[in-house]
């Protein structure tokens, strides 16, 4: 037995396609969207370019809001880091990166076939499609990649920091090229992260639709690139990539949008926040040791609130941040309100008796509080370790005030 | 009681020396050292000067010449003899060197990567240099991995974790790969059969990567006592390889004694247990605080025999267990505990066989033969370090390779050790990491993927679109990551995945098993083995490979019966003789489960049986068969000649894997009684694995001591009219099978008896 017959023995599963596709035929509806063939030292590839006037809109922005008060400071609003760049230094400077790849692991066998990038350049945004047709064109496509990411010193991407940057180096890498520094790498996914962590998703096509109002039709799923990929190689019909161009050119422009959103938001310019983004953006503000424009957040996410739960989270951070500038008044009187609407569990009440007992020295109403959370305690009849461990320190705080009030 | 005084002390145990079948008085040796090579970095010089290291053995000195004239080198040398600083001392000098140099070092478990890492870092501690060492594998933090990848001077790892790891991800790697000076493979012998031949590939995509970053790194291989070190080490790294087999360490006599417990059932030829009997005689060193390793060939085992020896001891001897399974910290502190003598006696599986450091120990016990006459003397160097006396005894079970070697010790004290088998060219195995390099880099035309239908293969592939060819390159064009399908520890990726459901709500995969042992194995209601406890399987979900088990505690386990239907594919070579002839070469084995049996343990009783449902199974796989001359035919009725030959078959298979170094579940075998292939009564053994892994060749070239040690084994065995231990259970091939087996054996001998 020959070795092509065995080896087709050994693997029973081999999925064959469909074998009358013929190869060589050349390339088919080449026309279907405006490219040019590229020719460099390392062979040829293929670029689209599309330019999009600044008062395009996609989903909530038009372009032209992009540069809207975008400067050093608003910057590290939206990404925690100083560039110590200059308000002028920025224009012309912002590449956007998304990539289409033969796969979604990852590994050195993983192909970034496509590279979409978006720039701004004299007021006008273009995108451009960087597009191996086959394998042998990816080197001539890496080394205008490579030409065109020494040009920027801002990236923007969505979650090109564990996919697509680590994606290109590798493929840069494997022809013997190195990867360009920038100065800096804005992934949006971590500052839209930061904000709607609250979603089911927080993918880029989850905020479109929940957030930048910005709906696809037709849309190609992404785990069915790679597949069609492979078969535009085998009968290199365009037809075939044309949803796939057009998505990427969807991910760069929602990239632009929700860049813009977030500027605008954290800028305090859009007001229209929901009780969760406010929540958040108090978050965040907290963690930026902006405490006066935490509070403020925190009031509107409070005003905002439709549902209990994030009324009584944002109750809750809020009179922790009265408690650290020390104003207890307030934080009592958020306290009160927390047991008036009577929905807040036993923090209020715990809160109250902690407050009373090492503020005020007012023993008596401490344990009132004290014995005011018991009660509810024992109303709740979950059984869970949460509230064991609650019983316990409740007890501990009783007994010791009992112990003081007798000394007293 | 000292040492000296026990082996007195046993010698007048008459119940004792009843049952030893022979006493080997083996003598110590001294050293041989020689000075520290004057080109060390005088900072290694000086710490191992601190640790009172002055002289080197001289394998150790001999190693690290070779290793620096640039020669790749394997050291075969048995246990505690120092072989450790074979490798570390070229490797630490050669950081010392140049920080730049990298190093890989690759151990077969994570136990002993850990092991390895604390040894290492005592010596770094001393030469207060920073050289970054660290494991890399399934156990390493996420947050570590990075400053791993770009910093680490030495990575220690596993097979496995490089194959699925680090290869396909060798981009990130670079720092290690442009500066890989020296590759480490400890344990080489533990590489043979399906997980070798896989391991050898791996290295193969090894040297490919390497090649691409302009690095070509010196192999230093370890090994125990095997027969062929320098075959094995050269197939699994592809190129020719120095061998250095004298042993300059020193060793303190030792008692080797075999021990055979006496037959309690003569009809089945059962023993009494050797776990009691293993614990009987570890208590009477225990006792006398003689420090005593017992090692079984199960976790059960070892807890059963730890929890007995527990019960019957004196206040103040401590005795611990020690397995995989038990938390790294716990180990580290049972290690330290023996090191330092606050432990007197231990209960082991092999996992303390590899190169752990234990320190010294007086009595080794083999609870069971370990399987192979490598392993059986790595065990029994536990004991005995330096130049003391120490004791091992073997004590034997009633299977059949215990009985076999038990009874014929002079095979064991003879032959050096086993030969190690693989074969990385293996259709199935060899594809699958043709598959795994093509991902990780291009093919390019003319490449040689160590072997020279290379082109053929990918060829292949590409008709399957599963590789693209452009421009005299080939590339990964599929979506899928191929490591990931590909198990170095089975030969086949149809695996299915057996999933604990005893939980509700929690499941967990605890094993796999490969397609073709589906229908006898995982069955619906079979009983599944996994680590000493008993689960039954509830449901097989055929398509999605999965089979769905609960623990159960039942008595007995499944045996499924098998009709194996098998045709020859094709003949490789084949020989005559008088009486019989024998041949090798590729077979296609069908294969489809109807009934199985439960059976009791230790009694063998049926006690019940089920349907099995489930479809036929093939694999291609390589095979050793024998016909018998026609005469036979005429001498012997049809219904008696099929019982020997089924006798013979179970006989075959039973001590077959002591010449083929491999576990008896590698094998198996079918009988027809006439043949379609030759028309003439042939006993058929075949490689379990899709494509074998060299076991029927092997068979091939032995065959004829294999038939001659089965007849004395058979003609010795003290059962009636046969057992499990030799041609099988009566009630399976009927009464007069052992005689007709033993008439068979000595009349086709007789045939070649001149050769």
């Amino acid at each position: 037995m020959n070795l092509r017959d065995k080896l087709k023995k050994y693997e029973k599963n081999n999925k064959n396609y469909n074998p009358s596709m013929k190869k060589d035929r050349g390339y088919l509806n080449k026309k279907i969207f405006p490219n040019t063939i590229i020719k460099n030292d390392q062979g040829k590839y293929l670029k689209t370019q599309k330019i999009y006037s600044k008062d395009y809109k996609h989903g909530l922005y038009e372009i032209n809001n992009f540069f809207e008060e975008l400067d050093n400071y608003s910057l590290k609003q939206i990404t925690n880091t100083d560039t110590k760049m200059k308000k002028e230094d920025f224009k012309d400077n912002i590449l956007f990166i998304d990539t289409e790849t033969t796969g979604l692991m990852g590994g050195t066998g993983t192909v970034a076939f496509l590279i979409g990038v978006g720039y701004f350049k004299n007021n006008d945004f273009f995108i451009e499609q960087y597009l191996m047709r086959d394998y042998d064109e990816e080197n001539a496509m890496l080394n205008d990649i490579k030409k065109l990411l020494l040009s920027f010193d801002i990236i923007v991407s969505f979650n090109g920091k564990s996919f697509d940057l680590p994606l290109i180096q590798t493929r840069l890498i494997l022809n013997r090229l190195n990867m360009p520094d920038f100065n800096l790498h804005v992934d949006l996914l971590h500052s839209a992260r930061r904000i709607w962590s609250f979603l089911d998703s927080c993918s880029l096509k989850s905020l479109e639709g929940n957030i930048l109002n910005f709906k696809r039709i037709d849309d190609i799923e992404g785990n069915l690139i790679p597949s069609i990929f492979f078969r535009f190689i085998e009968v290199k019909d365009f037809e075939l990539l044309k949803p796939i161009l057009e998505h990427n050119s969807y991910d760069i422009l929602s990239l632009v949008t929700l860049f813009t959103h977030l500027k605008e938001i954290h800028l305090g310019k859009h007001k229209q926040l929901s009780s969760h983004e406010f929540f958040h953006m108090g978050r965040i503000k907290e963690k930026q040791k902006d405490f006066a424009n935490c509070i403020k957040y925190l009031k509107k996410a409070i005003k905002a609130a439709q549902e209990k739960n994030i009324k009584y989270r944002a109750y809750k951070k809020l009179s922790w941040q009265y408690k650290r500038i020390n104003q207890y008044e307030n934080a009592v009187k958020i306290w009160q309100k927390m047991i008036e609407e009577q929905e807040s569990g036993i923090f209020p009440y715990v809160e109250m008796a902690k407050y009373l007992e090492h503020k005020q020295k007012d023993y008596k109403k401490a344990l009132y509080y004290a014995e005011e959370a018991k009660k509810l305690l024992n109303k709740n009849k979950m059984n869970t370790k949460n509230r064991k461990c609650n019983i316990e320190k409740i007890e501990h705080r009783r007994s010791r005030l009992l112990k003081k009030l007798n000394r007293s | 009681m000292n040492i000296e005084q026990m082996k007195n002390s046993l010698e007048n145990r008459p119940e004792f020396m009843k049952r030893v079948t022979i006493w080997k008085e083996l003598e110590g040796r001294t050293g041989e050292y020689v000075d520290l090579p004057h080109n060390l970095d005088k900072r290694l010089k000086n710490v191992l000067k601190k640790k009172k290291i002055d002289q080197l053995y001289s394998h150790q000195k001999k190693a690290y010449d070779y290793i620096m004239k640039k020669k790749d080198t394997v050291v075969v040398t048995p246990t505690a003899s120092g072989k450790t600083l074979c490798y570390n001392l070229p490797v630490l000098n050669s950081i010392l060197e140049d920080d730049n140099n990298r190093a890989l070092y690759l151990f077969p478990t994570k136990a002993l990567s850990q092991d390895q890492l604390s040894g290492l870092y005592e010596l770094i501690e001393e030469l207060s240099v920073n050289i970054k060492t660290h494991t890399y594998d399934g156990d390493t933090q996420v947050s570590a991995r990075k400053s791993i990848r770009q910093s680490g001077h030495i990575v220690i790892t596993n097979p496995d974790m490089l194959h699925v790891g680090i290869l396909p991800h060798h981009t990130k790697w670079i720092k290690l790969f442009e500066n890989l000076k020296y590759v480490v493979i400890d344990e080489v012998h533990s590489y043979r059969g399906v997980f070798g031949s896989h391991v050898a590939n791996v290295i193969r995509r090894l040297q490919r990567i390497c090649e691409f970053y302009g690095s070509d790194p010196l192999f230093i291989c370890a090994s125990a006592t095997i027969d062929n070190p320098g075959e094995l080490s050269s197939k699994l790294i592809g190129k020719d390889i120095e061998v250095i087999d004298e042993n300059g360490a020193p060793a303190g006599p030792r008692d080797f004694i075999f021990y055979n417990p006496p037959v309690v059932n003569k009809e089945l030829g059962i023993r009494r247990s050797y776990v009691l009997e293993s614990k009987k005689i570890a208590s009477i060193f225990l006792k006398n605080k003689i420090k005593t390793i017992v090692f079984t060939r199960s976790r059960l085992r070892t807890e059963i025999i730890l929890s007995y020896l527990r019960d019957d001891k004196p206040r103040d001897v401590n005795i611990r267990g020690y397995r995989g399974g038990y938390l790294p910290n716990e180990r580290r502190q049972i290690e330290k505990g023996l090191r330092e003598g606050k432990i007197h006696g231990v209960v082991s599986t092999n996992a303390l066989e590899l190169g752990v450091d234990i320190g010294q120990l007086d009595v080794s016990i083999l609870a069971g033969y370990p399987g192979t006459i490598a392993s059986s003397w790595q065990q029994a160097g536990r004991a005995g370090r330096g130049q003391r006396r120490s004791i091992s005894i073997m004590i034997a079970s009633s299977s059949a390779l215990d009985q076999y070697i038990v009874n014929n010790p002079e095979y064991f004290f003879e032959k050096p050790a086993e030969s190690a088998l693989i074969n990385p060219n293996n259709l199935m195995i060899l594809l699958s990491h043709i598959k795994c390099a093509a991902f990780e880099l291009p093919f390019e035309k003319g490449e040689n993927f160590g072997v020279e239908t290379t082109e053929e293969i990918l060829r292949y592939l590409e008709d399957n679109h599963v590789l693209r060819y452009k421009k005299d390159k080939w590339y990964w064009s599929a979506e899928r990551y191929p490591a990931e399908d590909i198990s170095l520890r089975s030969a086949s990726s149809e695996d299915f995945a057996v999933i604990d459901k005893t939980e509700t709500g929690s499941s967990r995969v605890i094993g796999r098993v490969d397609y073709f042992s589906v229908p006898t194995t995982i069955h619906k209601d079979a009983i599944y083995i996994h680590e000493g406890k008993q689960y039954q399987v509830k449901d097989l979900d055929y398509s999605g490979k999965k089979a769905y088990v609960k623990i159960v505690d039942v008595n007995f386990y499944t045996d499924a019966n098998l009709a194996v239907d098998l045709r020859v594919l094709d003949k490789f070579e084949s020989k005559k003789f008088d009486k019989r002839s024998a041949s090798y070469g590729e077979v296609v084995v069908s294969a489809q489960a109807t009934m199985y049996k439960k059976v009791k343990f230790n009694t063998h009783e049926n006690v019940g049986y089920g349907d099995i449902n489930l479809p036929e199974v093939e694999m291609h796989t390589t095979a050793w068969w024998m016909s018998l001359a026609e005469e036979f035919e005429e001498k012997i009725d049809k219904k008696t000649l099929e019982n020997a030959l089924l006798g013979l078959s179970n006989l075959l298979v039973n001590i077959a894997p002591i010449y083929l170094m491999c576990d008896p579940g590698d094998i198996h075998s079918t009988i027809q009684i006439r043949s379609p292939f030759n028309g003439k009564p042939t006993i058929f053994i075949y490689d379990s694995y899709p494509g074998g892994v060299g076991l029927s060749e092997k068979m091939y070239r032995v065959d004829h001591k294999l038939l001659k040690s089965a007849y004395s084994y058979l003609q010795k065995c003290p059962c009636e009219g046969g057992c499990p231990a030799c041609v099988g259970p009566i009630n399976e091939v009927g009464l007069k099978a052992k005689e007709k087996t033993l008439y068979l054996l000595r009349e086709v001998l007789e045939g070649e008896s001149e050769r």
